[in-house]
């Protein structure tokens, strides 16, 4: 039991990262139909924007901050710059995105190398409970990332933002008949989804060293997790990260650690078998006239 | 009566398919008018054109004076030019008081004052409030429709476009929307509408234009348009 609850904490502070890859992805595709796979490479920006502040003596919080921003202005200059050529066939956006993916790697390793990357953990307090240990680092990933997908959340169910942006993601002809600048709402989701990852990576490197290509993993399990749930819908990767993280750490905690992918993606098949829309019914992305 | 809406030699074409072969049309402040024409005629094109669904290949739109041709569909809305779809329209995961507020949040004309500002309003008035709460994608066809008429006004225009407003509506339906729509020009709201049923162009429309292959035939009074023999001859193959 003790084991477990840690090994469950443990998935879980994992699961946060990918979740906040997931958010991005699901928003981006709801709205564009782009299946972003250079996601990831934004999550991994995010975490070597931390790690050269940390490495420059900036302050871990203030690290995470510069990281969303850095990461939410990249995604600005890429979707005026590249991905808003392509809104007229998603298809495009999605190969541009692979192709991002090559760039942004080697622009990292032609700056900063290949080697892996890490950071002094902000936190170092390890919590000792009736023979659980919990690191706090592992509990302010969970933490921070809850409070970010709430804020999230309660901004898209209930601002006048919010309720604009799943409008479009229903039917962006129609929204744009009520008035609201669907193009900007798409140039706004992209740089919330990007901020979310550049927060990811910041919080990744607190808690695992990172290389140039940790991006590809993650993003496929970001991906997963978005399938899960049901692809642009924003409760739907909340609730499948959930599932994803305590999977992974049951899993692990039951010995199997070495299978522990082998159990999300098969999760992810098996949902899918049964319900091939996700867990709460995603889109199939915008119609396209 | 002021021309509010001015459509001048307006053309579309598709690739080597044209739609619309230079058509023009005008819409005067305060009345309802029909638009009629057989399947492939360019009526829905004709309203695509103007509200920014498609960019016309030539010709000019102006609305009030100013020439708003080919601007994007969010601006055409702001200027004061509603639309409702042929398909029904509404954001179908949305509840139903959420779509009409979307709609009045949206809306940033303050070009005149309407009797419904508010969404419970709005709803009132198409006889929806009783199913505010609902998801719209449960809603039967014939609601759904004065859902899309609620968003429409809620976006406050001063000219609503109506394309086939009546498809799929059973005779009582019909009927309610007739007496909504007829209210709509005592409210400062004109209307265009495009239909193929004759009996609800003929109670709502006193002035009639018929489109024939992408080009205008008819524009007049109602009875003189139907009485038309180049009208009876196209539209209702000369068998009146």
């Amino acid at each position: 039991m003790d084991i477990l609850l840690q090994q469950i904490l443990n998935g879980l502070s994992i699961a946060s990262v990918i979740t906040l890859i997931a958010v991005g992805v699901t928003l981006i595709f709801g709205l564009t139909g782009i299946i972003n796979f250079a996601h990831g490479e934004f999550l991994m920006v995010g975490s070597i924007v931390t790690w050269l502040a940390v490495a420059n003596g900036i302050s871990f919080w203030l690290a995470i901050l510069l990281a969303m921003i850095v990461v939410a202005v990249m995604g600005f200059a890429l979707e005026r710059g590249l991905f808003r050529f392509t809104l007229e066939r998603p298809t495009n956006g999605f190969i541009v995105s692979l192709g991002l993916i090559i760039v942004l790697q080697h622009i990292v390793i032609f700056f900063w190398n290949a080697n892996q990357k890490s950071i002094p953990r902000p936190l170092n307090t390890i919590w000792e409970m009736g023979g659980v240990r919990i690191a706090s680092v592992r509990v302010m990933v969970i933490f921070i990332t809850a409070a970010v997908v709430a804020m999230t959340f309660v901004a898209v169910t209930r601002s006048r933002y919010g309720r604009a942006l799943r409008a479009s993601v229903e039917d962006r002809d129609t929204a744009a008949l009520m008035g609201i600048p669907v193009r900007r709402y798409i140039t706004g989701v992209f740089v919330l989804g990007s901020a979310l990852a550049g927060l990811g990576g910041g919080l990744l490197i607190a808690l695992f060293p990172i290389t140039p290509f940790t991006g590809g993993t993650m993003v496929m399990k970001g991906f997963a997790v978005a399938l899960m749930g049901g692809l642009g819908n924003l409760t739907g990767a909340v609730v499948a990260g959930l599932i994803l993280g305590i999977v992974e750490g049951l899993s692990a905690g039951y010995g199997f650690s070495e299978w522990t992918d082998a159990y999300s993606f098969g999760l992810m098949i098996l949902v899918l078998l049964f319900r091939p829309n996700g867990l709460f019914g995603g889109t199939s992305g915008p119609k396209m006239a | 009566m002021a021309a509010l809406l001015d459509i001048k030699g307006l053309r579309k074409q598709f690739g080597g398919v044209t739609a619309l072969a230079g058509v023009d049309l005008t819409v005067n402040e305060g009345e309802i008018l029909g638009v009629v024409g057989p399947n492939g005629s360019g009526k829905t094109t004709l309203f695509n054109s103007v509200t920014g669904v498609h960019r016309p290949t030539a010709g000019t739109v102006s609305w009030r004076g100013r020439d708003i041709t080919g601007i994007p569909a969010n601006a055409v809305s702001r200027a004061g030019i509603a639309y409702t779809f042929q398909q029904a329209m509404a954001f179908p995961g949305l509840s139903v008081f959420e779509n009409v507020q979307i709609a009045t949040e949206h809306c940033s004309n303050t070009l005149t004052n309407r009797p419904w500002t508010t969404p419970a309003s709005l709803l009132e008035f198409v006889g929806l409030s009783g199913l505010s709460g609902e998801k719209a994608g449960i809603l039967p066809f014939g609601r759904l429709r004065l859902l899309g008429l609620a968003l429409a006004l809620a976006t406050r225009p001063s000219l609503i476009l109506l394309d086939e407003p009546a498809a799929g509506l059973n005779d009582r339906e019909t009927t309610t929307l007739v007496h909504l729509v007829e209210q709509f020009p005592e409210h400062g709201i004109s209307v265009c509408v495009i239909d193929h049923d004759m009996k609800l162009m003929q109670m709502l429309c006193r002035r009639l234009a018929v489109l024939d292959f992408g080009s205008k035939i008819a524009d007049g009074p109602t009875a003189d348009v139907l009485n038309d023999p180049k009208v009876l001859e196209v539209y209702l193959g000369g068998a009146l």
